[in-house]
């Protein structure tokens, strides 16, 4: 099944530009999801570390070893430190100042791939991140220093 | 530059320790990359030289591993440098106490210093006075 997926600029920092992905009959980004589905009580810690994390980084840079693999080499989890709750939240590091944050869940399995909801998330973060790159090639997409401009509003099979 | 208005409001509620936490696991972690970048070790070799996995090194690299005491003091030992002086070299508020006799005095100081400590030779003080850098405390901004 084709859907056409928005990406988005979400936060700019002085040294990352924060993209997310949204579905266009959707009105939340995943990301805004990602936040919706864990904004109880039991994940407030790990929301406040993630949002810590993702200002270290946008201070600092996307640098490669900051970053857990997923999948795919530019397919990143974002680490949340213990003690802490099992989620997990997904990104496609296009650059080191530029990452595209996509959605996250809870970790109940040992790997993401014994989980439904995980593992597609990790391959949405996959397709939208390969078409951007795909794009990128063949001069339909300019991915500048810090930015991502053309067409940034596609198609992907899932 | 763009922010984003939810974030923002959670930025308002993150609690001190957890910007801290992020600040000092990212302070750790790039202290070792300098070490092992001036030593030309490779995460692979720190690997085999601690006796553990290259994907547990890769692990305590991403900047939220929480190190204990115990392996920050055998990563110094195995790298002949030590981590922690590096880690507190941000800009903070330093206090130093000083005590002549019954008289003490406090000093805060503000910004970067290399190590957190006060040579003599640095002070202009009379030869009977204490300087009690062990009651140094150490405040990130």
């Amino acid at each position: 099944m084709k859907r056409l997926i928005c990406v988005e600029l979400h936060e700019e920092h002085p040294a990352v530009s924060y993209y997310t992905i949204r579905f266009s009959d959707e009105k939340e980004t995943l990301f805004d999801q990602f936040l919706t589905n864990f904004s109880d009580e039991k994940f407030k810690t790990d929301i406040f570390t993630i949002t810590a994390w993702l200002d270290k980084i946008g201070s600092v840079g996307a640098l490669e070893r900051y970053f857990k693999p997923e999948g795919h080499p530019k397919v990143k989890a974002i680490p949340i430190p213990p003690p802490s709750s099992a989620l997990r939240l997904y990104c496609f590091r296009v650059s080191e100042s530029i990452l595209v944050l996509a959605g996250g869940g809870e970790k109940k399995t040992k790997t993401y791939q014994e989980d439904a909801v995980l593992s597609e998330l990790v391959r949405i973060t996959k397709k939208v991140g390969k078409k951007l790159l795909r794009l990128s090639e063949s001069g339909k997409i300019s991915i500048a220093h810090k930015g991502l401009s053309g067409k940034l509003t596609f198609e992907i099979e899932l | 530059m763009k922010k984003n208005a939810r974030l923002e409001e959670i930025r308002k509620k993150i609690p001190q320790e957890v910007k801290l936490m992020i600040n000092h696991s990212f302070a750790i972690v790039d202290r070792i990359d300098e070490i092992l970048t001036k030593k030309k070790i490779s995460q692979r070799e720190l690997a085999q030289i601690l006796g553990k996995s290259e994907s547990e090194i890769s692990k305590w690299m991403r900047g939220t591993h929480n190190f204990t005491i115990k392996t920050i003091s055998k990563l110094e030992a195995v790298l002949g440098e030590p981590i922690f002086e590096k880690a507190t070299k941000e800009p903070g508020i330093f206090v130093f106490n000083f005590t002549n006799g019954s008289t003490s005095i406090s000093m805060a100081i503000r910004g970067a210093i290399q190590n957190p400590g006060v040579q003599r030779s640095y002070m202009i003080v009379p030869q009977e006075s204490e300087i009690s850098t062990e009651e140094l405390s150490y405040q990130l901004n």
